[in-house]
């Protein structure tokens, strides 16, 4: 009950919280996998280290939730498991309302050249918000990008491209932030959902040196 | 807790070692005593008995004779007969070794477990847990966390009997609690240090294991401490793990003589305390700004708190002299509201309401609201209805742009 705007003002979102903890985190998470970067470092490996260098770290509220299974419903109202999101954050009762976050490789380096895989982190990450496969009626969202060869600004740039030439994203409105060097770059982007609303994605950019 | 690896990692069970042998040099396994053999059945042809020297070779350890932490000196008669219905874990009855029972005394409320050198044959309602003789510090630091009350907090959630059904902790459950070395816990250099500080305790303890006049009380808050410092734990995590030991496990499985539980009783000023202080200290990382608690009305049953947004300079100490009637409190409180409150306040969980920059809390005054882990749960809760607030709205982004 109440007017509750002047307590919005002071209040620091869930998703601020948690890209703060992952940027805390991120040093902890790829120390163990200093030694086997480029063999033992697809994403969803990187993932678990986070998830697990965040539980330690004790910066992040509420729950996280690892490969966070979703049931959803065909046109013949079956019920299936749909894919897993990379992890969610919920706090409160309330078991529907999560914050998503999936995670992509970006400027993966292989023998010959180095692959940016920006249309991927757009086709089969952002696009997933977009229809409504994850978040479905949420407003917020997170994506993670592992910069694998440090390259922040060009992945950055790369994933910006891949946007621009994207037209199934529905992009509405981009913004980047400031970014302190050596701190995670950190962009937003607004989309017009298959379902009807819009969500913004939150997306930081974590340098792997 | 999740990042820790659990004791089934590396310790076995030897029920399923299914004759297997272990090395007593480089493995940890855990089995239950001999199970005695019924003297009236000795003639039945269908009852199974074996004969087990091991049971009558070693000083008999009685499960009431039982203390934990350290077992004083076992000087009691040997077990007379090698005619056992169950042999048991025969090699667990060579020390050193940790004993634990598989019953909880409601009355402790912990798991006891106790480290020994001695040698002992001892019956299926005791276990022990056979380890390296290298690893005898990690034993003695495993003794204390499974006397801690973390390990109590932990059987009681994680556990199928303990607080539903019979006081015991089978020997499956025992082993999911986790534990491992200080290298891999949460804050390597911390638990490095405190299991220094645990095993120190323990060798003092074992030296005066004998004494007749040991107080075992100041002993069990030493080493909760200490357990918690092994394992990392902030203010909020031993907040929860005390409620729950102190309050609400006594409460679930109250025994016939334990009276009126505290946590239905009324709140004191000091649990109130307590409660703002906490509710305070979990709502900072939310907030740019600081936020203080006081409380703002109070009736036979009922008590509001009220949590003001403020700066470092105007934060005032918890206090309940300006809190007034509650009758009076709501009558003033009405006027500035634009919403109208509830008929009976009574009947609404978690009634809050915002006037400006303060919120007010209005809880039932038992204790049960009041405790710490509330305070989290409460500041969890708000935190969540301000990010639904806040996700509706998109005021981040004009906060953001106002710089």
């Amino acid at each position: 009950v109440g007017d509750l705007s002047e307590w919005q003002q002071q209040f620091l979102s869930l998703e601020e919280r948690l890209a703060e903890a992952v940027a805390a985190a991120w040093p902890l998470c790829i120390a163990p996998l200093q030694a086997i970067k480029g063999s033992m470092t697809h994403e969803d490996h990187i993932t678990n280290h986070l998830v697990n260098a965040l539980i330690r770290t004790k910066k992040v509220p509420g729950r996280i939730i690892l490969q966070y299974l979703l049931l959803t419903e065909n046109e013949q109202q079956l019920v299936r498991l749909s894919s897993a999101i990379d992890f969610v954050l919920t706090i409160g009762d309330a078991e529907d309302v999560y914050l998503a976050c999936e995670c992509k490789r970006l400027n993966v380096p292989y023998k010959k050249r180095t692959r940016g895989f920006a249309h991927e982190y757009v086709r089969d990450g952002l696009m997933r918000f977009v229809t409504g496969q994850y978040s479905r009626g949420l407003p917020l969202a997170m994506m993670l990008g592992y910069v694998m060869n440090a390259n922040g600004g060009l992945a950055h740039q790369r994933v910006k491209r891949a946007m621009e030439r994207s037209k199934a994203i529905n992009l509405k409105a981009t913004k980047d932030w400031p970014s302190a060097n050596g701190k995670p770059i950190r962009f937003s982007t607004t989309h017009d959902c298959t379902s009807g609303h819009h969500i913004q994605v939150n997306h930081t950019l974590l340098c792997w040196p | 807790l999740n990042t820790v690896q659990p004791l089934n990692a590396f310790i076995r069970q030897f029920k399923e070692l299914r004759g297997q042998r272990f090395d007593r040099e480089t493995d940890w396994v855990i089995g239950q005593g001999f199970k005695p053999a019924q003297e009236g059945r000795l003639e039945d042809p269908t009852y199974q008995t074996t004969t087990a020297l091991a049971v009558t070779k070693h000083p008999y350890l009685d499960a009431n004779a039982f203390q934990p932490i350290v077992l004083p000196k076992i000087r009691g008669a040997r077990w007379t007969t090698p005619v056992v219905h169950r042999a048991g874990f025969i090699e667990g009855f060579l020390g050193p070794h940790i004993i634990i029972p598989q019953g909880v005394e409601r009355k402790i409320g912990r798991v006891r477990a106790a480290y020994t050198e001695q040698s002992l044959a001892f019956e299926h309602s005791l276990q022990a847990i056979a380890f390296p003789r290298a690893k005898t510090t990690t034993a003695k630091l495993l003794t204390a966390v499974l006397n801690s009350s973390l390990a109590a907090w932990f059987y009681f959630h994680e556990t199928a009997n303990l607080g539903t059904d019979r006081a015991k902790v089978i020997q499956t459950d025992l082993l999911k609690l986790p534990f491992a070395e200080a290298e891999d816990m949460p804050d390597p250099q911390r638990a490095k240090t405190a299991a220094g500080k645990i095993a120190r305790l323990i060798d003092n303890l074992e030296e005066k294991a004998d004494d007749v006049l040991r107080s075992q009380e100041s002993v069990f808050e030493r080493i909760d401490a200490l357990v918690f410092e092994y394992f990392g734990l902030s203010a909020q995590d031993i907040a929860l793990i005390e409620d729950s030991f102190d309050y609400i496990i006594p409460a679930m499985q109250p025994r016939r003589s334990a009276g009126a539980q505290k946590i239905w009783g009324a709140s004191e000023v000091r649990h109130r305390s307590a409660y703002a202080a906490m509710l305070c200290e979990a709502l900072e990382p939310w907030l740019l700004k600081p936020v203080s608690a006081t409380l703002a009305a109070k009736s036979g049953d009922i008590a509001v708190l009220k949590v003001s947004l403020g700066n470092e300079q105007n934060a005032s100490a918890y206090s309940e002299a300006a809190g007034t009637e509650f009758d009076q409190f709501l009558k003033s409180v009405t006027q500035s509201l634009s919403d109208a409150l509830p008929g009976n306040v009574q009947l609404v969980p978690d009634l809050r309401f915002v006037i400006g920059g303060d919120m007010y809390l209005v809880k039932p005054i038992q204790l049960r609201h009041w405790l710490r882990s509330a305070a989290l749960a409460d500041a969890e809760q708000i935190a969540a209805e301000l990010s639904a607030a806040f996700a509706r709205d998109s005021k981040g982004d004009v906060r953001r742009a106002r710089g």
